[in-house]
């Protein structure tokens, strides 16, 4: 049975940048979207002193961890998300489906945590450069050209999806990027 | 006739008042209060799911799997209701280490849905779409340990940035030779343009 692409090497600063971000509030709800074996947010609750509840999602069943079996995308879009004060999402190339839908449903400030893996030979999601504005045409003839500096358009995307506000990230070998937003209603 | 009755909605190996079965857990697991009272309005309307207890040599039930409800049902007396003899069903196990390794697996740390949560969660889903669940048990894993000179290390390198209105139009020129010093006049005239960002291929 072949393995599901995980990424959890930069373990601890992905700890440590969830732990910086926390909302102030005591009892934390959190939605995992990649839960994997749970591991990120087993360690937070292990060191943080807030009351943290995770609900995790992944499309593979791991045997060290609870999780919702199923797509993230049709799980966001079937609960109500704003029960939580987190969401995240470390995916293993880019979440943008899964932040139009947030950004679409959210009737309150949630946290976003998103991991961005640059592809070197491949190209950006189809739905964000059209997102941000390049044509069919466009892509259809050299969507290579429009996949460089991929990480400032993912930042564009935000901005065309009418998210406010500062994203801070860090970054790793021009290649991955473990980054926090908010989202707020419109 | 007592309106604060306590309905059963399951049905388990046998019957057994709540002050028959006692808490193994200790503070394993805490619940908040806010969560405390979504439960007590959950159990008002029924009680869905059989406790699953451990009984001792020495016929002392203990209950591995249902602290919270049990909370809940003592609270809910205190308000008031009546709480009938409930379902429940018995996990075996040899000994009190390996009752307290299997109480570990059903209400994992890592398991943050207790199955009241969890019949919460599935009134939510949209049945269109197929939603598998799976309730497995978590395992141990070593934690990572964090000092503070890696917390420094993130915080020296944490990058920012405001996500900024974005306005502009993307160009696509052909480099085919038989229209390329054209394309380069337009280029030209394209680039005086402010706002406009544009992006060549090396090929």
């Amino acid at each position: 049975m072949s393995s599901p692409k995980t990424n959890n090497s930069y373990l601890k600063e992905k700890i440590i940048l969830r732990l910086l971000n926390l909302p102030e509030k005591e009892n934390i709800k959190v939605l995992d979207c990649y839960h994997g074996n749970g591991e990120i947010w087993r360690n937070i609750k292990n060191i943080s002193d807030k009351n943290i509840e995770i609900d995790g999602i992944d499309l593979k069943e791991y045997s060290d961890s609870f999780s919702l079996i199923g797509e993230n995308t049709k799980i966001l879009k079937s609960i109500d998300i704003n029960k939580y004060d987190v969401i995240d999402l470390d995916a293993y190339g880019v979440p943008d489906l899964q932040i139009e839908i947030i950004k679409q449903k959210a009737k309150k400030e949630i946290i976003v945590f998103y991991t961005f893996i640059n592809s070197v030979m491949g190209r950006l999601p189809f739905n964000l450069l059209k997102k941000i504005g390049f044509s069919e045409n466009m892509l259809k003839k050299a969507s290579m050209i429009f996949s460089r500096h991929q990480h400032n358009k993912f930042l564009f995307f935000l901005s065309c999806l009418n998210i406010k506000g500062i994203v801070n990230w860090i970054e790793f070998n021009n290649k991955k990027y473990y980054g926090v937003f908010k989202i707020n209603p419109e | 006739m007592n309106e604060k009755k306590i309905i059963v909605a399951c049905k388990g190996h046998d019957l057994i008042s709540i002050d028959e079965i006692e808490a193994f857990q200790g503070n394993l697991k805490r619940i908040t209060k806010q969560n405390l009272e979504k439960l007590k309005s959950r159990i008002k309307k029924s009680f869905d799911v059989p406790f699953f207890i451990w009984e001792r040599p020495d016929g002392v039930r203990k209950i591995l799997d249902g602290h919270s409800r049990r909370k809940a049902l003592i609270e809910l007396r205190e308000e008031g209701w009546e709480i009938p003899p409930l379902p429940y069903d018995l996990i075996e196990a040899e000994n009190e280490k390996d009752a307290r390794q299997k109480l570990l697996g059903i209400t994992s740390q890592y398991g943050e849905f207790e199955i009241e949560e969890l019949s919460e969660w599935m009134k939510d889903f949209n049945e269109e779409n197929e939603i598998d669940f799976r309730l497995v048990n978590g395992k141990e894993i070593e934690f990572v340990k964090i000092k503070d000179e890696d917390i420094k290390n993130i915080k020296e390198n944490l990058k920012e940035s405001e996500i900024k209105e974005y306005k502009k139009v993307h160009v696509l020129l052909s480099m085919n030779q038989d229209i390329f010093f054209e394309n380069q006049n337009i280029f030209k005239q394209l680039k005086k343009i402010e706002g406009l960002e544009y992006e060549q291929s090396q090929n």
